[in-house]
């Protein structure tokens, strides 16, 4: 077998030493540095690329959280608004409700004003009516002029203040 | 029919000796340096041009970095990394050896027993030198593990030097063993092709698939190879 040719072996095992050294310098110096510089390049974007991602996340949930309470303090504000409006309304309707009743209470004296005024004038009418007729009672009786118009008014005037 | 194991023979190319020593340039080192050669050029034309998104060149280098490198996590730990390149050229040297071998007329010299036997050599001692630079004296823990009775200590330090004396030895007829038989085989099944005349399609047809198997046995011895360094080197690292 030749495998066991002895004067080979010296050879073998030298040029094996010589060779795998050989094998072994380049690939610690060239080929593995390449291989780890590329997957460690990869892994270094694909961590970038996370890390972009983490910030966008964070970002996007800090607007939202913004976004949130602007709508809050918007919401609030329309609120007091609102309460703001409901009482001036409020407070105008109540103003207007006065100024009718004091207008009214104006309207109503004046009419009792005008009441009273008519009712006295209708009460000196009728008792000029009565003298007249008076008057004109005795002329048609005949009991002449012995009563002077003058001096039935004077009467009926003072009757008028005893009672 | 030529003689199946002619395909072992070894004929220097270029005479050369150290001293007394023959240190002859033989198709046995010229495949050798094939190996590297090769290995060496595909890896550095796939990463040629080197992308974040690896294309299909690309990705062959990073699979088997990938797959090398999760063995060694597996089998020593993430420490194991550091002698990445070591385990790495192992694995490269042992399966371009197999794999150039298949060629028609090529040489291979894992099938030599001298050859992987330096191999194995040379791993053992890139095991004790890590080993002792880990570990420093702990590294004498190998051959009297932890919590073994002194009195049993005449027993026990052989065993373990033999073991770790046999590792190299069993790495070595393994792949050997593998890769001679599985030559003859190719070489004895293609004389058929020849012998049988028409009838000779029947071989031809038998050698391809097996051509195929021994592919695979190729990959495969080169990975176990691979596997059982690993291991080993994990238990250089580490005390059992």
């Amino acid at each position: 077998m030749p495998q066991l040719d002895f004067s080979m072996f010296p050879s073998q095992a030298f040029w094996l030493v010589v060779c795998f050294t050989l094998m072994w310098l380049i690939m610690a110096k060239m080929i593995v540095p390449k291989i780890t510089d590329i997957l460690n390049r990869r892994q270094r974007k694909i961590d970038d690329y996370l890390t972009a991602a983490e910030s966008f996340r964070q970002a996007a949930e800090e607007t939202l959280e913004k976004y949130e309470n602007a709508l809050r303090e918007v919401n609030a504000e329309a609120l007091q608004n609102l309460h703001k409006a409901a009482e001036t309304l409020d407070k105008k309707m109540a103003d207007r409700e006065a100024e009718k009743a004091r207008l009214l209470a104006e309207a109503m004296a004046e009419n009792e004003r005008l009441t009273e005024e008519n009712r006295r004038q209708t009460m000196e009418q009728i008792e000029n009516i009565a003298v007249d007729l008076s008057v004109l009672i005795s002329h048609r009786l005949g009991l002449g002029e012995v009563i002077a118009d003058k001096d039935v008014i004077a009467t009926a005037k003072r009757r008028q203040n005893n009672e | 029919m030529s003689n199946p194991l002619e395909q072992f023979v070894i004929k220097p190319i270029i005479p050369l000796k150290a001293g007394d020593v023959d240190i002859s340039f033989t198709n046995s080192s010229l495949f050798m340096l094939l190996a590297v050669v090769t290995a060496v050029f595909l890896l550095s034309l796939c990463l040629r041009r080197r992308t974040i998104v690896p294309g299909l060149a690309q990705s062959l280098p990073e699979c088997a970095y990938g797959f090398i490198a999760n063995l060694m996590k597996e089998n020593i730990g993430p420490e194991g990394l550091k002698y990445f390149s070591f385990i790495f050229s192992v694995f490269l040297f042992v399966a371009f050896g197999n794999v150039l071998g298949l060629f028609p007329y090529a040489f291979t010299f894992t099938s030599h027993a001298t050859a992987v036997g330096a191999l194995s050599i040379v791993a053992l001692l890139f095991n004790i030198v890590v080993g002792i630079r880990k570990r420093k004296w702990g590294y004498l823990r190998t051959f009297m593990p932890k919590g073994i009775p002194l009195a049993l200590a005449p027993l026990v330090v052989p065993i373990e030097t033999i073991s770790m004396l046999s590792k190299p030895f069993s790495l070595t007829v393994r792949l050997v063993a593998n890769m001679t038989v599985g030559h003859i085989m190719l070489k004895i099944i293609a004389g058929f092709i020849v012998s049988l005349g028409v009838f000779g399609a029947v071989p031809m047809l038998f050698s391809a698939c097996i051509v195929v198997f021994e592919l695979f046995i190729s990959l495969l011895q080169a990975f176990i190879y691979t596997v059982l360094s690993c291991i080993y080197l994990g238990d250089a690292l580490r005390s059992h």
